[in-house]
């Protein structure tokens, strides 16, 4: 092999390896900007031409008098992350189920639920956002945190499903079986053998129910109602009046959480298998 | 090893109660009758093997007992209690898997302490049970690797360490030693049947493999699309097989057409007008016709004219082959049909192929099949 590559044309290697730094260039420019212009010294509403170096919005953040000294971002945030937490408990824990339901036993209307369950991830956002909004008024349903949890639970489950459906396919049902033969009852079963089995597709489901509740925008625009603000429609309201650049502080703290965390599962994945 | 007097086997557990019954128990999976109306006792403290080829059964029978599957009809009896419809876990029986189904998150230790954590014993008593099955299994040391970390042999007497940690009245197999090669395979063969006369409990071990079951078991159901064609204890249903099906699935037979001559005398012919003798009450009464059979390895060769007693039949040698502690012949005795013979090498003699013969072979060893 080595002998081989080591008289390949050297133009060939180099190519490659430009297309491979351009692709990720490109991939990463956005995210390195966002980065970026956290430290900038900004002069005006707009934060979009580089003037100098500085770390007044990254005190700000943390030692602001109003939390960055912007009106209403911590509570955005905050809003966002007990709807991510809630929400994605919530689709994880009715998913998990489901998919077991699904993969287990052979009932009626198995293949038309399996169908159900793929529609939310095929339906437009604009198009779910907006009808439940008609939807949650005709109920009744009071708008705010309430029915942003609803829409958030309901579009979650489906990929819940996916995922957790992926881990169960290739689970060994002699496993159940051996845990019953050795005293455990159904809850026992589920408990110790069949859910330590699933976990990393369960917790994979809610990482990734997480994240995308996190950053939904559209479906959370239609049914928030006037007063919940989470932290993408707070990020909205704040660009159509000039973006300040603790958002920037703030998302680079957001993407260093969700790339730790997912180091961490991988390390934990790792270490299990 | 310990022998089991023949008329034991068949009337074992009439007296004592059964470890085992099964009355009348149908299984049905769509219109496929998987087990059919199958009715047997399994006494105490025996080691009793389901025989039979792939897809008779055996799996379902033993998934019956287990409680895995619900029978179709009929009633499961453990030590006399109707336990049909109980859930696995309400069942004093225990089960090796045939994919061993060891729980892969879990250690060595973890796994054999399973049965006794949910039975709530306390942590003391666990540990010094686990210790000393592992040490029965010769597993000491292991306690902390994962199932994935061990052989396939370590990890099939880890499963039948869990299982029987339990101290089960009644052991379920399913073919604990199908995934091991041939060797190891009968190095465990030895080490089952010890461990069942150490612990003393009943076995029921599921093979397909008819030499394992001879080996191991007391008593075996030889088992046939969903029923059973044939029970007893190893010598009887070789040495008398009664169903054509038994006698080719236990080794080689040579079956032959005869007519009933004087049934309750126990003499036939041959085709040809040769007369057999077969033991008196083998042959079914009433019938003109039958099929009798007989092992090769009962069969003697002599060149023609020899004075001899027993059963004959003249042929002509069509192959010999010498396969070191015995030499397989092939002798054509009418047209269209052969006999297998194998003869020890004990002597220098060998016949060769064209040679004339005549087959002997004691009347006890005709066997009558259906
Ligand atoms: N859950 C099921 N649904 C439908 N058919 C089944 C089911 N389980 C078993 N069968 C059928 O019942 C028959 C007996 O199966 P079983 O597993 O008992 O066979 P076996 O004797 O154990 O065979 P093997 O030696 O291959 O393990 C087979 O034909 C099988 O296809
Ligand atoms: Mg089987």
């Amino acid at each position: 092999m080595t002998t081989l590559t080591g008289r390949r044309p050297r133009w060939g290697r180099i190519g490659l390896i430009v297309y491979m730094v351009a692709a990720f260039v490109y991939l990463f420019t956005p995210v390195v900007l966002v980065i970026v212009f956290g430290f900038n010294d900004n002069r005006g509403r707009f934060n979009f031409t580089w003037v100098g170096f500085t770390w007044d919005h990254w005190r700000n953040v943390f030692f602001g008098e109003t939390f960055g000294g912007v009106p209403g971002v911590f509570d955005a945030l905050v809003s966002s992350l007990r709807l991510a937490f809630l929400s994605s408990l919530g689709a994880t824990a009715l998913g998990t189920f489901i998919a077991l339901a699904l993969v287990r036993y052979r009932f009626k209307g198995r293949s038309a639920a399996n169908v159900a369950l793929f529609l939310p991830m095929a339906t437009p956002e604009v198009v779910m956002g907006s009808s439940l909004l008609a939807l949650f008024i005709a109920l009744r349903f009071p708008l705010g945190f309430p029915s942003l949890l609803v829409a958030h639970i309901l579009f979650n489950i489906s990929y819940v499903v996916v995922t957790v459906k992926a881990r169960l396919q290739g689970f060994d049902r002699h496993l159940e079986e051996a845990a019953m033969d050795l005293y455990a009852n159904e809850w026992e079963t589920f408990r110790r053998v069949t859910l330590p089995m699933i976990m990393p597709g369960v917790f994979a489901a809610f990482l990734l129910g997480f994240a995308l509740s996190f950053d939904d925008f559209i479906i959370s625009n239609f049914v928030a109602g006037p007063t919940e603000v989470t932290f993408p429609l707070w990020i909205w309201g704040a660009a159509q009046r000039g973006i300040p650049p603790e958002v920037n502080v703030l998302g680079t703290l957001v993407f260093l959480t969700t790339v730790s965390l997912m180091l961490a599962n991988i390390l934990w994945q790792r270490r299990r298998a | 090893m310990r022998s089991v007097p023949e008329e034991l086997v068949t009337t074992a557990g009439i007296e004592a109660v059964p470890a085992v019954r099964l009355d009348h128990v149908t299984k049905k999976f769509g219109d496929f009758t998987a087990v059919d109306d199958i009715s047997l006792e399994v006494g105490e403290n025996r080691f009793f093997a389901l025989l039979g080829p792939s897809g008779c059964g055996k799996t379902t029978t033993l998934r019956i007992i287990g409680g895995f599957e619900e029978p179709t009809a009929g009633v499961v009896y453990l030590h006399g209690d109707d336990v049909t419809g109980l859930k696995p876990y309400r069942r004093p029986v225990n089960t090796v898997f045939q994919s061993y189904a060891l729980f892969p998150h879990l250690t060595v230790w973890e796994n054999v302490a399973f049965g006794l954590r949910r039975r709530r014993f306390d942590d003391a008593e666990i540990r010094r049970r686990v210790a000393e099955m592992l040490e029965l299994v010769q597993l000491t040391g292991r306690e902390n690797q994962k199932p994935g970390q061990l052989s396939g042999g370590q990890q099939q007497r880890v499963a039948l360490a869990r299982a029987l940690i339990n101290h089960p009245r009644v052991l379920l197999l399913d073919e604990p030693l199908g995934a091991l090669d041939l060797k190891l395979r009968k190095e465990m063969q030895i080490e089952l049947k010890r461990i069942q006369q150490e612990v003393g409990i009943t076995f029921i071990h599921v093979t397909h493999d008819q030499e394992e079951a001879m080996t191991m078991a007391d008593t075996i159901a030889v088992m046939n699309h969903g029923r059973i064609e044939r029970l007893g204890s190893p010598t009887e249903i070789y040495e008398d097989p009664k169903t054509e099906f038994t006698a080719s699935f236990l080794g080689a037979s040579n079956l032959m057409e005869v007519q009933v001559v004087d049934g309750s005398a126990g003499r036939v012919a041959l085709p040809g007008g040769d007369e057999l003798r077969v033991p008196a009450g083998r042959l079914p009464a009433g019938e003109r016709k039958a099929k009798v059979g007989v092992r090769p390895e009962k069969i003697r060769l002599v060149e023609p004219g020899s004075a001899v007693q027993g059963n004959t039949v003249t042929g002509r040698v069509v192959d010999a082959s010498f396969i070191g502690v015995s030499t397989h012949y092939l002798v054509k005795t009418a047209p269209g049909q052969e006999m297998a013979v194998t003869v020890q090498n004990l002597e220098d003699h060998r016949f060769r192929p064209g040679d004339d013969v005549v087959c002997v072979w004691n009347p006890e060893h005709t066997f009558v099949v259906r």
